[in-house]
């Protein structure tokens, strides 16, 4: 089993520290890690390879930082990551980001299965997976909770409303949640072994790709949570159960109860 | 649990990216297993010192978080001494009575020191099983009439044979309920004497009191009732013609003394890196603390009398921290990279600087910010006394005391036949 996994460097999303004044994200030198559903993706990529051998390659797009991942790939124990980076990808939109991805997968060849994570934690588009899948001619299964591989694939994709089990024809394209497992936590020696494998770098130009955006991002802020502050002044002890009530009442206004 | 300080971005003391990765799992495992479970651990081992995590011992060393320093053809991580040191920083973190970072260091110094003077047959035998979490392997010095007078070490081993028979007695000995109880057993890096009266008297030993889960005879060990970090154990042990075979000598025979104090200097940086750890900890608390207490209208740390003694505490911190990572990375640069123009005595000072510095800077916290809680800070319901009495240990004079760490200082600096 061949596999390919679409692996995003993204914002470190909980430690990004936002401009009080315009509420904008600040971003120069704010720390990157894997995004965490590709991380399961990858996780899960794994776990399919020690159950039915095979390898696991993974492909990541982005800014020149994205090479950063490709340690905590190997550590993971992926066997082969191919990187395409460039300083304008960081405002890639989800359809350049998949056609690229897609030109990349045709360079490294054959496979049998692609995940990805079902969405980014920092861009949080939900798209590129499907958007791979599109380009590719493939079946897509989005938000799968559980996967297995047995010649064919099945998976469980929690679409909202409903968990449905899907048995598809491999290869295919599936992306999976955050529920789907648990990654493991590379050790040490994996992580030093990890800093001595090579990878590969693809160049746009070599992808036969111009980068054009057609999305413009005007504007991404932190948004606002104003707080209702309400008091209720307690102070009678012979009133306090309709203060309680009060209390409760608002509550349930809100929804809260 | 939020972190609500950023690391400090420093310029002087930086780190490799596999670094700066092997932190971040670091914390993913400590957020994971230690953090929710560190209080159920120091109240379940309060009540009984057998109750020891071994589950989260197990973990740790399937995590790689022992021998990280050792080689790996000896089951080590391969990694450096800074490697080390930043897992044991952040252990305490997440655990900051810290009683596993405790564990984690005595298991990441100790054995990467037998390795640097124990043969390849013992080190081949001892630390896979240390590595894996299976066994113990920390330090037998102290004795009941004292800790800091290596030199007057009673202990005596005599040779007999293929074999040395020990008789004597260690006491505040950490470790000595999870050699009985891990699956493997293991030991200390154990001083006794086997010359004359002196330093130069002294032997080092891989003393194993418990092997493959089979205990030894001729070894009575006791446990004490600690008042804090109850996670990991401490207790006494007498050996009664104890017997041991000779290849767990380590290093030369009479010169244990200098390999032992080799040993403390590489145990002495951990131990500061775990009380800047939860120091760290602790800073958090204080900070979490000042933003949502009010009195008389304001926030507390509003009163600069507050807030002045938090940024005297937090320099001290930042000061601890560089005394730690300084003298982490010189012993990387000794014994790592073989620099031929350091010497293992160039650590003395540096890492006396970070013992002395890190386990007071953390006490002071830990003390103050229980007097910011005020009141709740005395029931037991408010963990900040975990943080205290653990750390307290290394004040008292675990891993030498803080007296000694001045002795180090004024007698390298100003000249030994000066301080006499």
């Amino acid at each position: 089993m061949d596999i390919i996994v679409c692996v995003k460097q993204s914002y470190d999303v909980q430690q990004l520290k936002f401009d009080p004044k315009t509420g904008e994200p600040m971003l120069a030198g704010a720390p990157r890690k894997m995004s965490d559903m590709d991380r399961r993706a990858l996780e899960e990529a794994l776990r399919i390879k020690e159950k039915v051998g095979g390898t696991v390659k993974t492909v990541s797009v982005g800014p020149p930082e994205t090479r950063d991942v490709v340690k905590e790939i190997y550590a993971m124990g992926a066997d082969e990551a191919f990187v395409v980076t460039d300083m304008k990808l960081d405002k890639a939109d989800s359809d350049l980001t998949a056609k690229i991805i897609v030109e990349a997968i045709k360079k490294i060849g054959n496979f049998d299965l692609i995940l990805a994570g079902a969405a980014s934690t920092d861009g949080y588009s939900w798209q590129i997976p499907a958007k791979v899948a599109a380009l590719l001619d493939l079946p897509f299964f989005p938000n799968a909770i559980s996967l297995s591989v047995n010649g064919e694939l099945v998976a469980e994709c929690d679409l909202g409303e409903a968990i449905y089990k899907y048995k598809a024809p491999l290869p295919s394209v599936v992306s999976v949640s955050l529920e789907i497992n648990e990654p493991r936590i590379p050790t040490l020696s994996a992580i030093l072994k990890a800093s001595r494998k090579q990878f590969t770098d693809f160049y746009i130009k070599d992808l036969g790709i111009d980068i054009v955006t057609e999305l413009e991002v005007r504007k991404v802020t932190m948004p606002k949570v104003e707080r209702k502050n309400m008091v209720v002044e307690a102070t009678d002890p012979s009133k306090m159960e309709d203060e309680i009530k009060k209390i409760l009442d608002e509550l349930r206004k809100e929804n809260i109860l | 649990m939020e972190r609500i300080l950023e690391y400090p971005k420093d310029p002087i003391i930086t780190f490799s990216k596999e670094e700066e990765l092997f932190r971040q799992m670091v914390r993913e495992f400590c957020e994971k297993y230690i953090e929710p479970n560190w209080i159920e651990v120091d109240k379940a081992a309060e009540k009984d010192p057998m109750n020891m995590p071994l589950d989260l011992i197990k973990k740790m060393g399937q995590q790689g978080l022992f021998c990280i320093p050792c080689s790996e053809e000896y089951g080590g991580q391969g990694g450096t001494y800074t490697m080390a040191t930043i897992a044991t920083e952040e252990i305490a973190y997440s655990d900051p009575s810290v009683a596993l970072a405790v564990y984690a260091l005595l298991n990441n110094g100790w054995p990467f020191a037998l390795e640097l003077f124990g043969s390849e047959e013992v080190c081949q035998e001892i630390l896979p099983e240390v590595a894996r979490g299976n066994a113990f392997f920390g330090i037998a010095s102290t004795e009941p009439q004292g800790g800091s007078d290596v030199a007057g070490i009673r202990t005596t081993a005599t040779k007999k044979g293929d074999v040395y028979v020990f008789n004597g007695e260690k006491a505040y000995i950490s470790g000595v309920g999870e050699v009985q109880k891990l699956p493997w057993g293991g030991g200390w890096f154990l001083i006794a004497r086997t010359g004359g009266e002196g330093h130069q008297g002294l032997s080092a030993f891989a003393f194993l009191a418990r092997k493959n889960g089979e205990l030894k005879e001729g070894w009575n060990p006791t446990l004490y009732e600690d008042i804090g970090r109850h996670g990991l154990t401490t207790g006494g042990f007498i050996m009664n013609d104890f017997e041991l075979e000779a290849k767990y000598l380590i290093g030369e025979e009479n010169k244990g003394f200098y390999h032992v104090m080799e040993g403390f200097n590489l145990a002495r940086i951990v131990v500061a890196a775990a009380t800047i750890g939860a120091a760290r900890w602790l800073l958090e608390r204080a900070v979490e603390w000042f933003r949502s207490r009010k009195l008389f209208g304001r926030n507390i740390s509003s009163f600069q009398g507050v807030s002045f003694k938090f940024a005297e505490l937090y320099a001290r911190w930042e000061a601890a921290r560089y005394f730690v990572y300084r003298a982490s990375r010189l012993a990387d640069k000794i014994y790592m990279e073989k620099d031929p123009s350091l010497n293992p005595k160039d650590l003395n000072v540096p890492v006396a600087l970070a013992k002395n510095y890190g386990p007071e800077t953390c006490v002071d916290l830990a003390e103050e910010v229980m007097k910011w809680y005020g009141a709740y800070a005395f029931t037991k319901e408010a963990p900040i006394f975990r943080a205290w009495l653990g750390p307290f240990s290394y004040v008292i004079g675990a891993e030498g005391a803080q007296n000694i760490m001045k002795v180090i200082i004024a007698r390298d600096l100003i000249g030994k036949e000066f301080i006499r």
